[in-house]
């Protein structure tokens, strides 16, 4: 059963017949020339030059070294299974970790009676705020082998086994934990929408509370499970800022890094990467597709209002383990890496090997904030990052606005293929998209590169995924009666959309808002090749400090990163209209 | 008539006054115009001075880290205050395809480059990306570190040990090259594969070369952890994670003399292998003169030393003396693959190490 359909209306949509329409289709034409250019041309190039010899570099194309040479040396190279094997492994491993971290988390938060649940609730989806590059960067910092903070402290008061983050198990864990929130979202709206009566109606035919969870309310759930499931596997797939800071310590490769590898060497494997990079897009494309069949032919009408408030179960004495397993998971996904980041950009010395070097107080002062706020490359980034983020919120929910209107609330021929492209990015590591925008934007005479707008366009297409969807999930809630009621009344299109589609989609709408803003803010690898000495922005500041070992400004660089987005978020929860129950993939 | 009078003595004072602020404007112009002579060196005629001041402001593409490099040409900035340095900073590869990418569009944004790999500049003058120029200070530059009229080498890496001295003490430290191949450091080196760049590269070619072919299966029976970069090796064996690593020394100064990082540098005695860094002109550069400014400041005395100062890097000239922390540069047995052999071996060296290391 989907989210949100118990004993409420399942009757699809309806979809206005526009499909004539000169405005309709000039629109759409619009949308798929705008999607072209955003997406399938930089997803093009990428997967043309991974055909050729000499890369398509600003869309010169040197059709003689047409080869399929590139893919016979990724696909036959030796280190090729090993490659694959670990990082399909390694998304699976993270992915099953992250689905038990997040149901249970949100079974407890949504379904239980255990103490804290509101508080739960609010700050299941906090480690969203830290960046997959933070959290590794923390992580290593805590539990690496030897100098680990938690290992040091281990072997001091004598107890026996250590933590080690650069082993496949410790990678595992670090994926599972940053990536749980998104399966707490899909799987904490379903259970608030999942109709109490079935389990009380298990209970009352004498089954266990334990049988009760898994014979009614996993079966119940499911469908948000395995979507959550692939979304999360298709992310950790592509993942390059985990594997990339804990991979190199054990010896682990994984796909997403050899990309940047590949670039990386000398001379630079450009068409190999992109092979690479296409290998990568067939993978997390059958799983998008997987997803999609998933959730196909399903309604997600909700708009009708709730049935009753599930009545939460009683934990009885397992109130208390189970609120430690609770706020012990929030703990150790975001209290202790902030803890670790605050210890680091307070400290003068960063090396330490024991207890008393630890915690020596001549070792603390905060010169090393005022160092890196007063550092003028760091306030350019920063100010750079807010113009960007705000131009993606802005320009990214009118053009998703439009999109997701189209595909979901109209005939128009062509919507099938315009949601498939918007769909294309997600598939795609941001890695070896930023190559591809470069490679197809530079050209373009309107004059884009070298300035914000290139990084603001590139983002715009690679969230479009995210946006579409958050946006689509609000239109669909929203009955069509209402639409059709305005216009049988006599509005326009326009003053229909105005007053009546828009405040109702608006809490949808404002998500999507936030949600550009932390993506785009927290983004590194699309950037890299696009930013100019005056276009730097944080993350890229933040990451070319990270490897010049500038550890401690890289940690209050973090600090202020997770702050401004705790506030823009917080603002944004007071601001928006009552919430919406559907989750989105990636929304906080 | 004495309107005629008057209206003559306002015209004869009105050509005075703009004769004298001509002279004013002329002379503060003048006088505002910076040296072409830095540290008593002359590095430019006073004509690419005023055309350097003219075009205003420089874009520099660098491998070498931005907080670094901005450090260094900030001292050029205070010399040539008409001149403003942007920075673009990146590894040499990624550097490279980002060059030829803006080339191949005819939007050429750098106008000086430093690489920190012979063979990618030799492929960028294939290109036709850069152009010639001749330093004042050329021949202060050994043969091996310059290709005269295209590049001279911005600094020198060299590639030697560190270890960890709270986790390495007395005996038991290294001291040379083959030291590292003492069983009870199996599992514990960190250091890269020759794949990422021209530094690593010299490395592995230097200790094969000097030791034989047994020299690298014997290294790969270690069990070295192979970093991307020379960055994490340096943290990682400040942090403690690896007692020892094999490095390219411009990743390990700053930890070492910058942050105090318990490490410790071997400069073994039987060979330090370095690389270069080659700085170059881009040809269709949109600042030529403040691009050529930069450049002859950078191979003076003054911008070596900053380089010196700032990096821990080595400078080709021996009137420059090392970093502190470092042995001086003639006290070092150092050896450079040079270009041509780099051409001649680069793959078949590059495959004999994956085929060993089983990396890619």
């Amino acid at each position: 059963m989907p989210p949100g359909s118990s004993r409420r209306t399942i009757r699809k949509p309806k979809r206005h017949n526009v499909r004539r329409s000169l405005p309709g289709r000039l629109t759409i034409g619009a949308l798929l020339a705008i999607a072209a250019v955003l997406i399938v041309l930089p997803v093009g190039i990428l997967l043309l030059g991974s055909f050729l010899i000499e890369p398509p570099r600003a869309l010169h194309v040197d059709w003689s070294g047409l080869t399929l040479r590139n893919y016979a040396e990724v696909l036959f190279d030796r280190t090729f299974p090993a490659l694959l094997g670990l990082s399909l492994g390694a998304a699976c491993v993270g992915t099953a970790g992250a689905l038990v971290i997040g149901t249970g988390l949100a079974w407890l938060a949504v379904r239980s009676d255990v103490p804290g649940r509101r508080i739960l609730e609010a700050s299941a989806v906090t480690p969203l705020f830290v960046s997959p590059l933070i959290g590794a960067f923390a992580w290593e910092i805590l539990g690496s082998p030897q100098s680990g903070i938690l290992n040091i402290m281990a072997r001091e008061i004598h107890l026996p086994g250590s933590i080690n983050v650069y082993t496949f198990g410790g990678i595992c864990f670090v994926f599972a934990i940053y990536y749980a929130p998104y399966v707490f979202l899909f799987s904490a709206a379903s259970l608030r929408n999942m109709d109490p009566v079935l389990e009380e109606a298990a209970a009352m035919c004498g089954a266990s509370r334990l049988r009760s969870v898994l014979d009614v309310t996993l079966p119940l759930i499911a469908p948000a499970l395995v979507s959550s499931a692939l979304l999360v596997f298709v992310l950790l797939i592509e993942l390059f800022s985990i594997p990339a800071v804990l991979g190199p310590g054990g010896n682990l490769n994984f796909l997403s890094v050899e990309i940047w590898n590949l670039i990386g060497v000398t001379p630079p494997k450009v068409n190999e990467a992109s092979a690479l990079g296409v290998v990568l897009l067939v993978i997390t494309a059958t799983l998008v597709l997987v997803q999609r069949r998933v959730l196909g032919g399903r309604s997600f009408v909700t708009v009708a209002g709730k049935g009753l408030r599930p009545t939460p179960v009683k934990l009885g004495g397992a109130r208390l383990p189970c609120a430690l397993a609770g706020f012990g998971y929030i703990a150790v996904a975001v209290v202790l890496p902030y803890a670790a980041l605050v210890f680091i950009a307070l400290r003068k010395s960063l090396y330490f090997s024991n207890v008393a070097a630890i915690v020596d107080s001549r070792q603390f002062g905060v010169g090393q904030f005022a160092q890196t706020l007063s550092d003028p490359v760091v306030q350019t980034a920063l100010r750079n990052s807010m113009l960007v983020g705000a131009g993606t919120m802005i320009f990214g929910c009118l053009l998703y606005f439009a999109m997701a209107y189209v595909i979901q609330r109209t005939k128009l021929p062509g919507r099938t293929l315009l949601d498939a492209i918007t769909t294309l990015p997600i598939a795609i590591p941001g890695l070896i998209i930023g190559l591809g925008f470069l490679w197809a934007w530079i050209s373009l005479p309107i004059g884009i590169y070298g300035t914000l707008w290139i990084i603001i366009l590139a983002y715009v297409a690679q969230f479009s995924p995210q946006g579409v969807r958050a946006i689509g999930a609000s239109l669909i809630q929203i009955h069509p009666e209402l639409e059709e009621s305005s216009r049988v009344s006599g509005a326009t299109m326009t003053a229909t959309l105005r007053y009546i589609v828009m405040p109702l989609a608006w809490p949808g709408i404002f998500s999507a808002l936030v949600l550009l803003f932390v993506l785009s803010f927290r983004e590194l690898a699309t950037a890299l090749f696009l930013y100019t000495s005056n276009t730097i922005i944080f993350s890229v500041a933040m990451f070319d400090l990270w490897s010049r070992g500038s550890t401690s400004t890289v940690a209050v660089m973090a600090l202020v990163q997770a702050a401004i987005l705790l506030v823009f978020v917080a603002a944004g929860q007071a601001a928006r209209r009552p919430p919406i129950d559907q989750p989105v993939k990636g929304m906080p | 008539m004495s309107s005629q009078i008057r209206s003559r003595g306002n015209r004869l004072a009105a050509l005075f006054m703009l004769a004298m602020w001509s002279l004013c404007g002329g002379l503060a112009g003048a006088q505002s115009l910076p040296s072409g002579t830095v540290g008593g060196e002359k590095i430019a005629t006073p004509e690419l001075v005023k055309a350097a001041c003219a075009d205003g402001q420089v874009q520099l593409y660098t491998i070498q880290g931005s907080e670094d490099e901005r450090a260094i040409v900030n001292s050029f900035e205070s010399s040539f205050p008409c001149i403003k340095v942007s920075v673009i900073s990146a590894v040499g590869p990624r550097l490279y395809e980002r060059i030829l990418g803006e080339s191949q569009a005819g939007k050429t944004q750098a106008d000086v480059i430093i690489m920190s790999d012979e063979s990618l500049v030799k492929s960028l003058i294939d290109k036709k990306i850069l152009r010639h120029f001749n330093p004042p200070e050329t021949l202060k530059y050994p043969e091996a570190t310059k290709l005269p009229g295209w590049w001279y080498t911005a600094a020198l890496s060299m590639m030697y040990i560190i270890y960890n001295d709270q986790a390495v003490t007395g005996s038991d430290a290294p001291s040379g090259w083959l030291d590292m191949l003492d069983p009870k450091w199996k599992g514990k080196i960190a250091t890269a594969p020759p794949t990422i760049g021209g530094t690593a590269w010299s490395l592995m070619a230097f200790l094969k070369m000097k030791y034989g072919d047994s020299y690298l299966k014997r290294l790969a029976a270690q069990q070295p952890k192979l970093y991307t970069a020379y960055q994490p090796v340096a943290q990682e064996v400040a942090r403690g994670e690896f007692p020892v690593g094999m490095i390219g020394g411009l990743a390990e100064y700053p930890l070492r003399v910058g942050q105090g990082a318990p490490i410790h540098a071997v400069f073994p005695k039987d060979g330090v292998p370095y690389t270069v860094y080659p700085i170059v002109l881009t040809a269709g550069s949109a600042h030529p003169h403040a691009a050529e400014l930069l450049a002859n400041w950078y191979l003076s005395k003054a911008g070596q030393s900053r380089e010196v100062e700032v990096r821990g890097a080595y400078s080709a000239r021996y009137d420059v003396p090392s970093a502190k922390g470092n042995p001086p540069l003639a006290s070092l047995h150092i050896w450079y693959p040079g270009g041509k052999m780099m051409a001649e071996q680069h793959d078949a060296l590059i495959n004999e190490f994956a085929t060993l290391f089983g990396t890619k």
